[in-house]
């Protein structure tokens, strides 16, 4: 269970992001990638809220700059890895 | 092939395979940057294949670009894109050097939410207001608008697509919203009449009814509310395809991509059940269920016929029983007049497509395709990528459902010859004999994967044999019927009987039994075969010859010297006139009722089973 979250994510930044799957790493950044723009973050965003069932609060959206990041939000909304 | 070497094309082909195969928000998003990664600058696109874009919106919409630049691919245009920067439309459209008119779409759409043109505090003000404050402020809005869009269509050549506003779902006044003289929703009904009124004979602007489209979807769901607060992307992801395919209802037919044709077939699409076998007094056709779906289905073609869509034919069947139908069936909506051509025959209906596309003088890209059978559609798929071929679901009750959400049919003005168009083509019916080179059949059937099992009859598969030995009609040499009781007894004698049953599937799922074949042995030397039969729907897939190849074989290896067969005349089974003389039985004699006495005596070697057949022997 905890194993597919994480490949979820990774499943989701790796696609919108354009990177294979191999290539993501936990420190991945958005200061990294080009394509991570603001609209490619809402978009991001978005797919995490759909596929997890929640809403992100403002400061955690601002705080996701790598998949640590995103990680360690999502763990706040009782998603477990 | 390495992917260097790959032209953008087939790139293009391989990304929009990933949507077919996931048709996700995020696989949209991800395929739609990779595409405007693709070089065409060496790709000779033809000016009715190029398509330039432009959204205005009052909200960001930047992510409805993908749908759109994708859901254009599919139907082979190349798109361009502009969305202007959010919120700025105003600005856009009065400024003559904006971004907007030097990008010269050919296409504008226009989304702007009412609230955001609407003085401030005046919708929490609603209930207070005078019925004048009101009326003013429709004029207000009317006038705002019109003045947007004529400037637009002044400086533009562009067709331009307004969206009308959303009636909202609450209103403060609750269930007396409707009590007032200009409720809540009256007030956005008012407006969205007032534009639609204003425009209907305009050449250039076209109200869309956005309302009426998110409405289909849901107005509870098309706003994903955090994303509106957080970056005013009002739509939520699931709404974009919707709104996508609703908008391309404006681009077919602006780049000439809308169809003017529907090619049905007849059996278990016009009507239930199979004429050939149920006759025309057991087809299932009239206004109680099950024979409602179908004439409803009939209905709303009809409806389309009279706004000038044609209707044409393509079934396998014998054509004067099918024509019957048409003729004479008192519950047959379309009449034979109503179709501008037909082609009700046993030949391979790709053959028939081309050839209805060439007499009714129209290109195959015009042309949908309905018709129950997977493989048939396939066939046609496969062999005439460009009629669009509709994926008819599996229950009748959802034919007509199938039909009214198709936004192929638009154009962009109806005329008087338009609404007539359909009548105009029963005048000038003629055969042309024409063949093209398509994929041959041999090679279609290896894309079916056909596994043919063939074997003796269990005393579980009895019933089923019983019953197509009394209703098979089309595709049976000797129409001989029997009991259930004298099926059992043959199985009994299996020293005198062979009871064989042929049993298929391919790669759209399990046929069952539709083939059974007795062989009467009571002189070893010469077995006669006393009943061959097929369902005609498994007819022309090569499976025919693989059941009279088992039967040969097995003769040759019970050293059998010769096998009769017979061909006995019915109204119903000209089609198998010659099946016996198609696998080399010779005609040892012809009776006056025209009875075919067949003789097969070269039982030495056996004989291969047709190729792509995958053939299962007991």
């Amino acid at each position: 269970m905890s194993e597919n979250n994480y490949e979820k994510i990774k499943d989701i930044v790796s696609k919108i992001l354009l990177v294979d799957k191999e290539d993501i790493t936990d420190k991945i950044s958005r200061t990294d990638f080009e394509a991570w723009d603001s609209m490619t973050h809402l978009v991001i965003i978005s797919e995490l809220e759909q596929s997890f069932d929640i809403i992100l609060e403002d400061d955690d959206i601002a705080a996701m700059n790598t998949l640590d990041d995103i990680k360690a939000i999502l763990a706040k909304y009782e998603v477990s890895f | 092939m390495s992917s260097q070497q790959k032209t953008p094309i087939e790139k293009q082909e391989k990304l929009l395979q990933k949507i077919k195969e996931d048709p996700s928000y995020s696989t949209y998003w991800s395929v739609y940057k990779q595409l405007q990664k693709l070089d065409f600058s060496k790709v000779d696109i033809p000016p009715n294949q190029q398509i330039k874009i432009a959204v205005l919106s009052s909200f960001t919409i930047d992510p409805l670009a993908a749908f759109l630049d994708i859901d254009c691919r599919k139907e082979k245009l190349f798109p361009e894109i502009y969305i202007a920067p959010f919120n700025r439309f105003q600005e856009e459209i009065i400024d003559n050097k904006s971004q907007l008119y030097k990008f010269k779409p050919e296409i504008i759409f226009f989304f702007v939410e009412l609230e955001s043109l609407l003085e401030e505090n005046f919708l929490i003000d609603f209930t207070r207001h005078e019925e004048k404050i009101i009326e003013e402020e429709i004029e207000r809005i009317i006038v705002l608008i019109t003045d947007l869009l004529t400037k637009l269509s002044e400086t533009t050549d562009s067709m331009i697509v307004f969206s009308n506003f959303v009636i909202p779902t609450f209103s403060p006044l609750g269930v007396l919203d409707k009590k007032q003289h200009i409720g809540l929703k009256r007030f956005y009904n008012r407006i969205n009449d007032k534009l639609e009124t204003e425009y209907q004979n305009d050449s250039s602007i076209f109200i869309f009814d956005f309302n009426e489209s998110v409405s289909k979807f849901g107005k509870n769901d098309y706003i994903n509310y955090p994303m509106y607060y957080r970056g005013s992307l009002l739509l939520s992801e699931k709404f974009l395809p919707e709104i996508s395919y609703d908008l391309m209802g404006y681009i077919k037919p602006l780049k000439g991509r809308n169809r003017k044709c529907i090619v049905l077939d007849c059996d278990n699409t016009l009507w239930g059940g199979i004429i050939g076998e149920d006759g025309i007094d057991g087809i299932k056709l009239n206004i109680n269920y099950p024979g409602n779906h179908f004439v409803d289905f009939q209905k709303a073609l009809l409806s389309l016929f009279k706004r000038g869509i044609i209707l044409a034919v393509n079934s396998k069947n014998n054509e004067a029983d099918a024509l019957e139908v048409f003729r004479k069936h008192p519950y047959m909506q379309i009449k034979e007049s109503h179709l501008a051509a037909y082609r009700i025959n046993w030949q391979d209906k790709v053959q028939n497509m081309i050839e209805l596309a060439e007499e009714i003088n129209i290109g195959l890209d015009s042309m949908v395709f309905f018709d129950d059978n997977p493989v048939e559609r396939a066939r046609i798929k496969e062999s005439l990528p460009d009629v669009k071929v509709i994926d008819l679901p599996k229950s009748p009750a959802l034919y007509r459902k199938t039909l009214e959400q198709l936004n192929d049919f638009n154009t962009l003005a109806i005329t008087k010859e338009d609404l007539t168009r359909g009548e105009k083509y029963y005048f000038r019916k003629q055969r042309e004999g024409i063949r093209k080179t398509v994929q041959s059949i041999d090679e279609f059937i290896k894309t079916l994967e056909i596994v043919a099992t063939i074997k003796q009859a269990d005393k579980f598969a009895l019933p089923r044999v019983t019953s197509l030995i009394n209703r098979t009609n089309q595709f049976n040499l000797t129409t001989k019927r029997y009991t259930e009781a004298q099926v059992e007894e043959m199985h009994k004698k299996k020293s005198k009987f062979n009871l064989y049953i042929l049993d298929i599937k391919d790669k759209f799922g399990e046929e069952g039994i539709v083939g059974v074949a007795i062989v009467n042995k009571e002189d070893p030397k010469v077995w006669i075969i006393d009943t061959f039969l097929m369902s005609c729907r498994v007819i022309g897939r090569k499976v025919e010859t693989a059941f009279v190849t088992k039967i040969i074989n097995d003769a040759i290896a019970a050293k059998a010297q010769e096998i009769k067969a017979e061909y006995i005349p019915t109204k119903k089974n000209p089609l198998v006139k010659d099946f016996y003389q198609d696998h080399k039985f010779e005609i040892e004699e012809e009776l006056a009722n025209g009875t075919l006495k067949m003789s097969y005596k070269q039982l030495k070697k056996p004989i291969a089973f047709p190729k792509y057949l995958k053939v299962n022997e007991d």
